[in-house]
């Protein structure tokens, strides 16, 4: 299995602030624009170049920035605790097997500030009917035996975060008639390969935030210094463009977790042919959706392994149990340090079979 | 995957029908395809790699099934089954899945087919293994008989290629492993370097069968050994037809 990506952090819901994420940034411009601004400030009253407190302005834009980024990062997700009867695995994932219904690429709405590059996929916990809707609560829970990912947990209930509709799934449509009335909605896992694109955002506001704070000083030097101010200036502006330009340049993919995923598909107008997926990932609730979907979702993120499965046939608890534990192994073996130091010995390097060009490792006596 | 002829010949590579992932057991030890006693149980076992290094197979369908010895005839389910397998060069790699098999009343050499039905895979087109083997004693000559029957939907007109190719031990791996290490590995795999022994008689009767859909008739093979030749010789019988291979047999011809 290649390396997932992963530039998120969940935190635990008694770190999570519930506050409007464009108000946590507005007031991370401030934090950094106000002291920041007391020097020159300072020495335009001693008869500095007042127009030079106009670079106070990037210098918030790029501070709001960097707080919106963070946001996004580390403070977004919350992290759901496994629960007794699903304990994570060792390497921290939660596993659900189910149907591929929805996708969404990354640059797929036609929000040009949207700069989310995560790969999205809308996944039916196998056992739940198409267009099971919820909500699914502790009193009402999603049936099947992965349908506790999509069931609302004690960590996101009482008001944190606001609202608390307990419809934690993602509503998706497997097919899109264009008559919608036959559409059939279901509530789905939301699972998401991680892209870097808001991570490259936050490093060059950074080193933007940097470059401005030195226009600003720089603007006070007499004769030249507006020059060097107004050159700098516009460099913050080129390094926050490029990163723009880089995030399109390293989306999510789900080849980032398995170079040999087949293609994928989802359900044609009969309701059948979508691929069965085994996602593994950490669990968590995005409250971010709150902004764009007005739900909360609770989420795979990151996507750590994927692969084409078979369908879950019987959904009695023992036996997906029993399957859960296989995959699990498969997927442990799959990424030990053993697993990975044999892969690169001689005798793994056959491509046709083994016996038409493979080789036999020396005997060692 | 599987040791799969229609692949293996599709890059031009010879292959033979003793298939080294399929292996039968009487009673845990293991028998030749070529010996099987009518209404006894085997276990069928098949030996399955993976050649992917990230994605595991979990769960992984694996159909059995016979043949009546010969080329292009209709396969009979004997059952499923399913195995997980690993990545390449980790645990369950290769791995096995059996599947008991009584052989039929009626006298007569079998084929076995073992499909793999994976969920996802890079590639498909090597996952059918199949063992077709026959061993006669050379009474001057040695006379085998099997059947040859056009599985396509159009008429076929078919060809006879025999070598002599049995798959060589891999080599010790050295302290490199380039890709010209392997290129060269497969190059001795490549089809027509195994030609028959000079001083073999070989004829294959009707020599060019034109067949229409689902028609089949039956090919006798006579093979003459050199005077003087004593031990086993290794015949592989291929049929082509204008869509590629059509199948093939292995033929162990015995002189004591």
């Amino acid at each position: 299995m290649a390396n997932y990506r992963q530039y998120t952090q969940c935190v635990d819901i008694s770190n999570f602030n519930p506050a409007n994420p464009y108000t946590q940034a507005a007031l991370t411009g401030l934090y950094v624009t106000l002291p920041a601004a007391v020097i020159p400030v300072l020495m335009t009253l001693a008869g500095g170049n007042p127009w030079c407190l106009a670079l106070l302005a990037e210098i918030y834009l790029f501070a709001a920035i960097i707080g919106y980024c963070y946001w996004w990062l580390f403070r977004r997700l919350i992290c759901i605790p496994p629960t007794a009867d699903h304990p994570n695995d060792s390497t921290g994932n939660q596993m659900v097997i189910g149907t591929l219904i929805d996708t969404l690429p990354p640059y797929s709405d036609s929000n040009p500030l949207d700069i989310d590059n995560d790969f999205s996929l809308g996944i039916l916990p196998s056992c739940i009917p198409l267009g099971s809707q919820g909500p699914f609560t502790e009193a009402n829970p999603a049936p099947g035996p992965f349908g506790y990912l999509i069931t609302e947990q004690p960590v996101t209930k009482n008001g944190v975060p606001p609202p608390p509709p307990a419809f934690t799934g993602q509503r998706a449509v497997d097919y899109k008639f264009k008559d919608s009335s036959q559409d059939i909605s279901s509530q789905v896992l939301h699972c998401e390969f991680e892209g870097r694109a808001i991570y490259d955002m936050f490093l060059a506001a950074q080193a933007a935030l940097f470059i401005a704070v030195a226009a600003l000083f720089a603007c006070q030097v007499p004769v030249y210094g507006w020059i060097v101010a107004l050159i700098l200036a516009l460099l913050g502006l080129l390094v926050i463009g490029g990163a723009v330009g880089l995030g399109h340049l390293d989306s999510g993919d789900p080849s980032d977790v398995n170079p040999n995923l087949g293609e994928l598909h989802t359900n044609g107008p009969n309701h059948t042919g979508a691929s069965v997926l085994m996602i593994m990932g950490h669990w968590v609730c995005d409250a971010g959706h709150r902004y764009d979907y007005g739900d909360l979702f609770y989420e795979l993120h990151p996507i750590t392994m994927c692969c084409i499965a078979s369908p879950v046939t019987d959904c009695d608890p023992t036996q997906v149990i029993f399957l859960k534990k296989r995959w699990q192994t498969a997927a442990n073996d799959a990424t030990s340090s053993a697993t990975l130091q044999s892969q690169k010995l001689p005798q793994n390097q056959w491509q046709i079979h083994p016996i038409i060009d493979g080789c036999q490792p020396a005997v060692i006596v | 995957m599987i040791y799969d002829q229609y692949y293996l010949t599709s890059l031009g590579l010879a292959v033979t029908w003793d298939n080294p992932d399929i292996q039968l057991y009487l009673n845990g030890t293991p028998v030749s395809s070529d010996q099987l006693l009518v209404g006894t149980t085997y276990e069928v076992v098949a030996q399955i790699w993976n050649n992917s290094t990230d994605a595991p197979v979990v769960g992984m369908p694996v159909a059995f099934s016979f043949l009546e010895f010969g080329v292009g005839t209709i396969s009979v389910p004997i059952g499923s089954t399913q195995c997980d397998l690993g990545v390449k060069g980790g645990p369950n790699c290769p791995t096995y899945a059996s599947m008991l098999w009584t052989t039929p009343a009626t006298p007569g050499h079998y084929c076995i087919q073992v499909l793999l039905q994976p969920a996802d895979d890079t590639n498909p087109l090597n996952n059918l293994g199949q063992e077709n083997t026959n061993v006669g004693t050379a009474h001057s000559p040695a006379v085998f008989t099997f059947t040859l029957r056009n599985d396509t939907d159009k008429q076929q007109t078919y060809n006879w290629v025999v070598d002599a190719y049995v798959p060589a031990p891999p080599d010790p791996c050295g302290s490199t492993n380039s890709a010209a290490d392997r290129a060269a590995r497969v190059a001795r795999n490549r089809r027509g370097l195994q030609p028959v022994p000079p001083g073999w008689q070989l004829t294959v009767v009707p020599e060019t069968p034109t067949l229409d859909p689902d028609q089949s008739t039956v090919i006798t093979v006579t093979a003459q050994p050199p005077a003087g030749f004593n031990g086993n010789q290794v015949l592989n019988v291929n049929a082509f037809h204008a869509g590629g291979i059509a199948g093939g047999v292995t033929l162990t011809v015995q002189v004591t």
